[in-house]
């Protein structure tokens, strides 16, 4: 699959926005996820956001890097979202039942009011 | 563009455990990069290279992450993809201890609770619905097939 690339910004002060492009998979999982809890340290940070519309795979083991990300959000009774994700990666969300912990949205535009109280 | 009949992609690895497991992830990814390739050069829709490539991705990295590290001389591993008659097939192969995927249930993920095993199976599962395993002669070997979206 095509080489994962992707970056870590802030949305907001409590938002994290993780931009993702290529392949999330066990030789590259590892370090994303270990890259996420770091930036998660920051206690501010109730909100990740993961723009996947450029991801062409998600495997069991990117998979894992949500849940890491969905249980730091949990923890701070904020919220995961997946925006812009193809039929594949939608498909393994459901099957995997991990819709039930995140949320889907089609576009970034529908979270500009997000972390705002 | 329909895949022509006859298009084929194969590889052949032997991994060690002396490799290491990042080593050998990497090997199986720079496969998975060449089958992207011949997936795209195929004319294979964007639907087909996510279920070939996740396929690909969870049969491959089974031996490094779970197998090898227990087999000291090595585990050789085949995946070969071929489009015939309008259906993409995968071939998985690897001379590791006998292992039925077909026989390993896993449970839906729950993120609070840390029970992952067998999501990579079942999620093969889905995208191929027709699985078939046999053990032969030292060989675990896994058909997968899926018609291709005309």
């Amino acid at each position: 699959m095509a080489e994962l690339q992707y970056t870590f910004s802030k949305m907001k002060d409590n938002v994290l926005l993780v931009t993702l492009r290529g392949g999330l998979d066990a030789s590259n999982s590892t370090e994303l996820g270990a890259l996420q809890d770091k930036e998660t340290e920051d206690t501010a940070i109730r909100y990740i956001v993961w723009d996947v519309s450029g991801l062409r795979l998600i495997a069991s083991a990117g998979l894992r890097v949500v849940m890491g990300g969905v249980k730091a959000c949990m923890a701070r009774k904020g919220k995961f979202y997946l925006v812009g994700a193809n039929p594949g990666v939608q498909q393994v969300i459901r099957i995997t039942n991990l819709e039930a912990f995140l949320e889907m949205r089609t576009s970034l535009d529908d979270l500009q009011n997000l972390g705002e109280t | 563009m329909i895949p022509a009949s006859g298009d084929v992609f194969s590889v052949e690895y032997r991994f060690t455990p002396d490799a290491g497991l990042e080593n050998n992830l990497r090997v199986v990814a720079k496969g998975g990069q060449d089958l992207l390739s011949f997936l795209e050069e195929s004319g294979c829709d964007e639907a087909e290279i996510f279920a070939l490539n996740l396929a690909y991705e969870e049969l491959m990295t089974n031996v490094p992450r779970h197998v090898v590290g227990k087999t000291p001389a090595g585990v050789r591993v085949r995946c070969r993809v071929a489009f015939l008659g309008g259906e993409a097939n995968m071939r998985y192969a690897d001379d590791g201890p006998a292992f039925d995927p077909l026989a390993n249930h896993s449970s839906p993920a729950d993120p609070t609770s840390g029970r992952q095993g067998g999501l990579g199976l079942e999620l093969i599962r889905t995208f191929f619905p027709e699985m078939r395993y046999s053990y032969e002669k030292g060989w675990n070997t896994v058909n997968l097939g899926r018609r291709v979206r005309t």
